[in-house]
């Protein structure tokens, strides 16, 4: 007999495992890095073996995993002539240190933030009545993982073989408590610190595609943030452009030179 | 016709050339008097005799076709009904698509001579394999729109009720070589270039 779906389940008796664990010795604040200086990345496309495109990103402790799948079919709503891309950015409940909170309100804003850098770069008008599903899951978050999430979705997207403008990098920054420094790539206690700024950028064409600001920001402090933002980004690109070639040649066999 | 060796790998916003050198094919965008790549995979130059040489960029694997008008598409007819056959589109030329398109054979659409006439259920039968060609994307309620009416197009595979495959007999009739049974059809007179590509 199936059971009640609605009910929880569980044993009568239940502690957070939390009780239990080791506490881990995870280094906080900025460990021997500067202001402008983003953490070490690891970055591999083409992994998932299921998915059109895949990529995976790792920055310090952040970890984003993503799918893509399409073109399939669409019904095209008000005579739309142009593809549409589907995003779905989503946190793992085990994700963050402590208890799960699902916080619908900040996911749904920053599905938006990556639907809205990765439309910018796409060459929609090349998929009529299609739809490109982007599937993004944040394995584990200690800071800064929508900017990762996006620079990993159009990894994706680009090992997929989507027609593209350009890539997208994504870059996140912080500011702490009044008269702080701006820092770079910040980690989860810096992000919650003080006020955040998420910018995304297509390198090659030098156009920001996406910008998403919490906290209090002003005119000077905010244009050298942006500056920051983008020079991030522009030394994340070589990363990606070099795991997508590896991807690429692993993936396509070399075409063979023909005459005639 | 020359090809360039050895083919060089490139990903989406590289710069590959200036538009007076080449160009652009297929997988590139022009910006700012330049020719750059939208995919990721392989450089490839393309020079007819005295002709500018076109660059475009390659994948092995053409999996993001879409049909589009005028394209000839193999489809299998899923329903019928009197106003119009319902059709799942699989090939687009010969190439297999990954995911099935829905289309839809209008009545009018079937054939060329005494439009009026026609009757869906005396064309086509759920299960038939039809080639036709692509008219419109359709609008908002509908799918793609296909025609048959040309004498190339039309049922190229048909099973009789008693389960073999049919032959055709005529363009409007095919018969079961088991039960020698007539069924109406709107046939198509396969091209031989067709015929290498279907075998």
């Amino acid at each position: 007999m199936p059971g009640d779906s609605r009910r929880v389940r569980g044993p009568e008796e239940s502690q957070s495992p939390l009780l239990y664990a080791v506490p881990a010795q995870l280094p906080v604040g900025r460990t021997g890095r500067g202001a402008g200086e983003p953490r070490a990345v690891f970055v591999r496309a083409g992994l998932l073996s299921h998915a059109a495109g895949s990529a995976y990103i790792e920055a310090g402790g952040t970890k984003v995993l993503c799918a893509v799948s399409g073109p399939r079919e669409w019904g095209g709503a008000g005579g739309e002539r142009r593809g549409r891309l589907l995003c779905d950015l989503r946190w793992a409940p085990f994700s963050r240190a402590g208890a799960w909170s699902s916080s619908a309100a900040s996911s749904r804003q920053a599905g938006l933030l990556l639907q809205e850098s990765l439309e910018a770069s796409l060459r929609l008008e090349r998929y009529p009545r299609a739809e490109l599903a982007v599937w993004a899951l944040v394995l584990e978050d200690r800071g800064s993982a929508l900017p990762a999430a996006v620079s990993c979705a159009s990894l994706a997207l680009a090992d997929a073989g989507v027609e593209m403008y350009d890539l997208v990098v994504g870059a996140g920054l912080s500011r702490g408590a009044e008269g702080e420094e701006l820092r770079l790539d910040p980690d989860d206690s810096e992000e919650e610190a003080g006020a955040t700024m998420y910018l995304s950028l297509l390198p090659a064409l030098n156009q920001v595609s996406g910008l998403l600001c919490s906290g209090e920001w002003e005119g000077d402090t905010s244009v050298a943030a942006v500056r920051m933002c983008m020079e991030g980004c522009q030394r994340l690109y070589p990363v990606l452009q070099q795991s997508l070639v590896k991807a690429t040649k692993r993936k396509i066999p070399a075409p063979q030179p023909q005459s005639g | 016709m020359v090809l360039m060796a050895p083919a060089r790998c490139c990903v989406p916003g590289e710069r590959l050339c200036s538009l007076e050198d080449c160009a652009p094919g297929y997988g590139t965008y022009c910006k700012h008097g330049y020719v750059f790549s939208s995919l990721s995979g392989y450089v490839v130059k393309r020079s007819d005799n005295g002709m500018m040489p076109v660059i475009s960029v390659v994948r092995d694997t053409d999996s993001h076709l879409l049909p589009d008008v005028g394209a000839t598409v193999t489809c299998k007819v899923m329903s019928i009904n009197p106003r119009f056959a319902k059709v799942q589109i699989m090939y687009v030329g010969a190439t297999v698509l990954k995911n099935t398109f829905r289309g839809t054979i209008r009545k009018e659409d079937i054939r060329a001579t005494e439009k009026d006439k026609v009757e869906v259920y005396k064309s086509f039968r759920p299960g038939d394999v039809v080639v036709a060609k692509v008219i419109s994307l359709g609008d908002a309620q509908s799918n793609y729109l296909l025609t048959t009416a040309e004498n190339e197009l039309g049922v190229v595979v048909a099973h009789s009720e008693a389960g073999a495959t049919m032959v055709p007999i005529s363009w409007c009739e095919m018969q079961c070589p088991k039960t020698h049974i007539k069924e109406p059809r709107k046939v198509a007179r396969v091209q031989p270039e067709f015929l290498n590509v279907t075998t």
